[in-house]
């Protein structure tokens, strides 16, 4: 049965296995060897918000544009596709930016220029963005949160939904491929509805019941309420060295930019 | 003589209007090796969780080395430090358990909440995947391990603690035979003589290869207490409370019975 002509458990099911593979090739692409992925996630994170507050500030096309230069040879020295920045990163940007920004070319006074300023800021940031993420592993990530002095607790909680996710993923799949084993014929629309109503209500039932088994397990282990992370990865020589590079950029374009 | 690990008086608890232990009187000696038996919903997980204070009991008392495991005694941050660094419990389902973003942070969890200093946890986390043969697994993601390393992440966790009780809550359940012999193996050279095991199970076989003492519970209440060989070659015992069923079966000589018994077989 081809994916078009499938039933909602079936597109629910490739969806959901679409999301997995997804996810496991992106951990694996930030657990390769590469030139980002040797750095240090807090000062990778640090150097990367420094470059994107000096690309918002800047008052020049050519700094903002040198920075999107540099973020996609930063890309390809770390292995990630320009294609996966293409088509998660500069295509949505684009359209969304791009709808923003289209009216005031007619609109506003130099707003040609407005709109390039918009739509160069916006992909350049994103794109900065999607390297950090694409380059880090989710769990270093959030633990360079911490550097930035996000509240534990609000790490803690990051890192525990990122980790259920695949969880429920899971759960959701064995609940679709049992309700599909046990289906004939084809559905109607009002029973598709019924049937993924039905399924979302299971889920969250059944979420509330880990939840609750998982906080369990936390105070088994002395929970008390309060979140803790640890940082077990020093931070090198060559780590400063790249956070100076990344400094080093954020000044030159706040310098030419302003 | 021993001491008194855990004593408990005329235990009751309720979920809502199902009793779910009822009138439990028992003691737990220290050093001992403890397997509670029972079928599916006899108590065995309610009991376990009781003894780790994340249940408190309706009625009766609960006592761990004399000291009464109530709400109020928890109030103590001092208490309740001390309770989690002694007592720890590997739950039944490794996914509840392993709630860290990777192998790491699950077992620097217990000692990061119990305010160790860093280098001390970070000497202790690596010297216990040493020993759990899982550290080449320190950066994984739980997700991504499979059963069998999730199950010894599980334990490693609990471990790190060096708790003096431990408490299990069905360990083979869900693992493939290797993996099972691995958990045995490794519950079996946990028993120094001064650590407390007490294992939730109904695998008769974790009974018979572990266990010094016996506690069969049916429908929340104690059925039998003492040797776990001689109650788990008690067929008529564990048929009555559903550990053990009679079939039809046909042998190789053509003598075609039924007959209580367990498996393996004995004939």
């Amino acid at each position: 049965m081809s994916r078009t002509s499938a039933g909602f458990a079936e597109r629910s099911i490739h969806s959901l296995l679409d999301a997995v593979d997804y996810a496991a090739q992106a951990e694996k692409r930030a657990e390769s060897a590469g030139l980002l992925q040797a750095m240090d996630a807090r000062l990778k994170l640090a150097g990367v918000l420094l470059v994107i507050i000096a690309v918002v500030t800047s008052r020049a096309l050519v700094p903002i544009a040198a920075v999107l230069g540099g973020s996609i040879l930063l890309a390809i020295g770390s292995g990630i596709r320009v294609r996966a920045i293409a088509t998660t990163v500069w295509i949505p940007a684009l359209l969304f930016t791009g709808a923003i920004a289209l009216p005031s070319i007619f609109l506003v006074q130099h707003g040609a220029r407005s709109a390039a300023f918009l739509v160069l800021r916006s992909v350049t940031c994103a794109t900065l963005s999607a390297v950090l993420v694409f380059s880090t592993p989710w769990p270093a990530l959030l633990k360079g949160l911490r550097a930035l002095r996000v509240p534990a607790i609000a790490v803690t909680i990051l890192g525990m939904t990122y980790r259920y996710l695949f969880s429920i993923l899971d759960v959701a799949r064995d609940m679709l491929e049992s309700r599909r084993s046990r289906t004939v014929g084809v559905l109607t629309g009002a029973e598709e509805r019924r049937m993924a109503a039905g399924a979302a209500g299971v889920l969250l039932s059944r979420s509330v019941l880990l939840s609750r088994e998982v906080h369990f397990a936390m105070l088994s282990r002395g929970f008390r309420g309060e979140a803790f992370t640890l940082e077990n990865r020093p931070i090198l020589s060559h780590d400063w060295v790249y956070f100076s590079g990344f400094s080093v950029a954020a000044a030159a374009v706040l310098w030419f930019g302003r | 003589m021993a001491d008194t690990v855990f004593e408990l008086k005329q235990v009751r608890y309720r979920y809502r209007d199902l009793v779910a232990l009822d009138d439990l009187n028992l003691r737990i000696e220290e050093g001992s090796r403890t397997v509670l038996l029972g079928a599916n919903g006899s108590g065995k997980s309610t009991l376990l969780r009781i003894l780790d204070a994340l249940y408190f009991a309706d009625a009766g008392s609960v006592r761990f080395r004399g000291r009464e495991l109530d709400e109020r005694a928890f109030e103590s941050d001092e208490f309740a430090f001390d309770f989690r660094r002694r007592v720890g419990l590997v739950f039944q389902s490794p996914d509840v358990q392993l709630f860290n973003p990777t192998v790491f942070d699950e077992l620097a969890f217990g000692p990061l909440q119990l305010r160790w200093p860093r280098d001390q946890i970070v000497d202790r986390v690596e010297s216990v995947m040493e020993r759990f043969e899982i550290a080449h697994l320190r950066d994984r993601p739980p997700h991504r391990l499979s059963g069998g390393e999730k199950k010894r992440v599980a334990v490693a966790s609990v471990l790190v603690l060096d708790p003096e009780v431990l408490l299990l809550d069905e360990p083979t359940a869900a693992l493939d035979p290797r993996s099972e012999s691995q958990i045995i193996n490794l519950l079996a050279s946990l028993g120094d003589g001064k650590r407390t095991i007490i294992i939730a199970t109904h695998d008769l076989n974790l009974a018979f290869d572990i266990a010094d003492g016996c506690v069969l519970l049916e429908r929340g209440r104690l059925a039998a207490t003492g040797d776990p060989r001689e109650i788990v070659r008690d067929t008529e015992l564990l048929g009555r409370v559903n550990l053990i069923h009679e079939h039809l079966h046909r042998h190789a000589s053509g003598i075609v019975h039924s007959h209580p018994h367990r498996h393996p077989h004995e004939h």
